[in-house]
């Protein structure tokens, strides 16, 4: 059976356009890897889409992009995908990656997925307002967007999460340090910004379960 | 919590962000420039979102050593 992965995009705001546009990559990555990746954008990023597409559809990996609680992972319109207490049996024996605020807390601690990457705190993120129409072309957002998302490529990739959780963590910590000795590509205002919430993402972002597990 | 000395320390950092700058605090925070930042750091005593800027920033300048 081919292996495969589901990705939802929402797309409603800001930040979702952010996190959505610059994970379309993981698309790409996937399909190099032989891996088949079932994209949910936009307004179809519904509970019922996504529970169907769970249900129906063998994919071993669910990479979630959107805000989200201590308890619930949501869609477009901030509509709630998965509930702890409600409907998270749909991601037992998954490998998921939820780029989302807080999500890890609750939720990814006490569901029964195979593996669990995601946040314990707020996921924040650097804009420059001058590009929020055009979200890739926003360098001020690489950092962060680009250590996160180092997770769901590895994974995609065919890596294990114990693995891809340690890559993102020092991708993490390598832009950390080159931003912290010398950059030219930020000026100092911005690094005084940019830099402690870098950090803060690092040290929130969390793993559960199988270190071992793969796609 | 945070102590108003931090407070301090943290707002005067934010005041040098560039005008163009925005920070997404996911659906907490939402959506914010220079001067939300700057509010919700003032009020981190009783503010949820200006509480988690300061230790953000705090916690930061501890792992370099700048505090």
């Amino acid at each position: 059976m081919p292996k495969s992965m589901l990705i939802t995009l929402p797309n409603f705001d800001i930040t979702t356009s952010y996190v959505s546009a610059w994970s379309e990559e993981i698309i790409d990555v996937a399909e190099k890897n032989g891996v088949e990746a079932i994209p949910i954008r936009g307004n179809g990023v519904t509970k019922s889409h996504v529970t169907n597409d769970m249900e129906s559809k063998n994919t071993s990996f669910v990479a979630f992009n959107g805000h989200g609680s201590e308890t619930c992972i949501a869609g477009q319109n901030n509509e709630p995908l998965i509930t702890l207490g409600e409907n998270e049996r749909l991601l037992d024996s998954k490998i998921v990656h939820a780029l989302t605020c807080s999500s890890a807390s609750e939720l990814g601690r006490n569901c029964k997925a195979r593996a669990f990457i995601g946040y314990d705190g707020i996921f924040w993120l650097y804009m420059d307002g001058n590009k929020v129409s055009r979200p890739l072309s926003d360098a001020k957002a690489r950092p962060i967007l680009e250590s996160a998302l180092e997770a769901p490529k590895q994974i995609a990739k065919g890596e294990s999460s114990g693995s891809a959780f340690g890559k993102s963590q020092e991708a993490y910590r390598k832009f950390i340090e080159r931003m912290t000795l010398s950059s030219s590509e930020y000026t100092a205002e911005e690094l005084q910004v940019i830099l402690p919430f870098l950090h803060a993402n690092k040290s929130c972002q969390k793993i559960f379960g199988d270190m071992n597990a793969k796609i | 919590m945070a102590n108003p000395s931090e407070i301090e320390l943290v707002v005067a950092r934010l005041r040098a962000m560039p005008d163009n700058a925005l920070v997404s605090a996911g659906l907490g925070g939402g959506v914010m420039n220079r001067e939300t930042l700057i509010e919700h750091a003032k009020n981190a005593g009783k503010d949820e979102i200006g509480r988690k800027i300061v230790e953000a920033h705090m916690s930061y300048l501890r792992s370099v050593g700048r505090v």
